[in-house]
Parts: C-alpha cells; sequence; structure tokens
C-alpha cells in the first residue's frame, strides 16, 4: 500500500528532515518526494511505501498532523487509492 | 502513476471546496427479532442493533483518516418497523421507535432509518398503527428517520 503525504506552509529549516525521519523511525520507504517554493511558502508531495508500518496507519498520519502542526505546517498522509479513485476511469 | 495537479486538486477539493462523503448506511434486517411481546420485541432489537452495528463509528472514523476524506454522517438502516411489529399497539410503536433512538445514541451514529411502513399496496392494520404514531414517535426521539 502506498501513501501520499503533503506538507504546506511557510518555509523554514528541516521540513523535509522532519517528515523523513519520522517515516525513517516507523519503516515507512520514500519512494518519490516533489516539492515547490513559492515565495516564503513551501509545498511538498511524496509517494511512500507503507507496507512495512510499524504503527497502525491512522496512528501514523496523526504523528505527522502533530508534528506539522508544532511547526505551523499543515501535514496530511492519505491513501493513494482516493487519487486513483478520483482522477482514473 | 499519480501526477502532482492530480494531487493538489484533489486535495483542494476536500479542504477548500469541502468535498466530503456525505453517508454510510449500514442495513441492518430485524425479521430474527420478531416476538409476539413487545418488551422482548425492543429487547431483541436493541440488542442485534448495537451488537451488530456497534463498531460502525469507529470505523468510519478510522476509513476517514485512512483516506483523508470527510465522512459526514453514520447511518443505519434496518427493516421498515411495520414488518416486523405484526400486531403491536400503537403505544407498542411508540416503543420501538423510543428503542431505536436509545440504540442510536448507544452506538454513536448520526440517523437511524426504518421506522417505517410499505403501503404502496393498501395499508394494512400494522402499517396504519405504526403511521399513526410517527408525528410522535418523531418529536420524542432525535436520531429516528421516518
Amino acid at each position: 500500500m502506498k501513501a501520499v503525504i503533503t506538507v504546506t506552509g511557510k518555509d523554514t529549516v528541516g521540513i523535509i528532515a522532519l517528515v523523513s525521519t519520522e517515516c525513517a523511525a516507523n519503516d515507512v520507504n520514500i519512494l518519490d518526494i516533489s516539492q515547490t517554493v513559492l515565495g516564503e511558502y513551501f509545498a511538498m508531495i511524496m509517494l511512500a511505501d507503507v507496507e512495512k508500518l510499524k504503527i497502525p496507519f491512522v496512528e501514523f498520519a496523526d504523528r505527522l498532523a502533530e508534528l506539522g502542526r508544532a511547526k505551523n505546517l499543515d501535514i496530511h498522509v492519505m491513501h493513494e487509492d482516493i487519487f486513483n479513485s478520483m482522477h482514473r476511469i | 502513476m499519480l501526477n502532482t495537479s492530480d494531487i493538489l486538486e484533489t486535495i483542494n477539493m476536500i479542504r477548500q471546496e469541502n468535498l466530503d462523503i456525505r453517508t454510510i448506511t449500514m442495513g441492518i434486517s430485524l425479521f430474527d427479532c420478531v416476538s409476539e411481546n413487545t418488551g422482548r420485541l425492543c429487547q431483541n432489537i436493541y440488542d442485534k442493533i448495537t451488537r451488530t452495528a456497534r463498531r460502525l463509528v469507529p470505523v468510519g472514523e478510522e476509513i476517514e483518516k485512512q483516506y483523508g476524506i470527510p465522512i459526514v454522517n453514520k447511518r443505519v438502516s434496518v427493516t421498515p418497523i411495520s414488518l416486523i411489529g405484526g400486531n403491536i399497539s400503537p403505544e407498542g410503536y411508540l416503543k420501538v421507535a423510543h428503542t431505536l433512538d436509545r440504540a442510536a445514541g448507544a452506538i454513536g451514529i448520526s440517523f437511524i432509518g426504518g421506522f417505517s411502513a410499505l403501503v404502496h399496496k393498501g395499508f394494512t392494520v400494522s402499517a396504519e398503527n405504526l403511521i399513526s404514531v410517527i408525528p410522535e414517535a418523531l418529536s420524542e426521539t432525535k436520531q429516528v428517520c421516518s
């Protein structure tokens, strides 16, 4: 199962480190990253393999959201199927 | 393969344009709850709903988080009550409405549907008894739909 992690907010030092550290700690393999910085705003989309995730998916999503809140970032972890269902027939 | 604009479009729909799943519904047959005693009927209905749908809300919330899309209402729909009420009185039907409400409250759902009668081929006594207490049933309960 793959998940899409999105991060939006004001650009600061260590955003990718923050997310990737949490991923590594929970055995989540990062497959692809795309990011854009528009002025002082930062948007990142990460595709990750959560097959070997050590904790329940919902808990992982909550943890990242919590980490994001502490740094004023909006972090969402969503199952990739929602995007496939929305855009593929 | 997913592309960035598809992902951003979906996220925009959910966060900015309030795209959501309006309702998930669990259908429960109450035919096996039938009893000639109203108290027993109510107990059977309460037990069956709270047993079979006890995880509806937590599982619904799990799905919301997994896919990142809100599910606004979690609902249960049951066999039309006039089909399982048999010869019970209007007061009996009122008790059933309260039982449905209590069961809905116990499992935390938003609505419970099925306090209804099928009359497209004519009214039975049972259907008339149920319909006669609909105003009371709806005014005295919180989650019952009719």
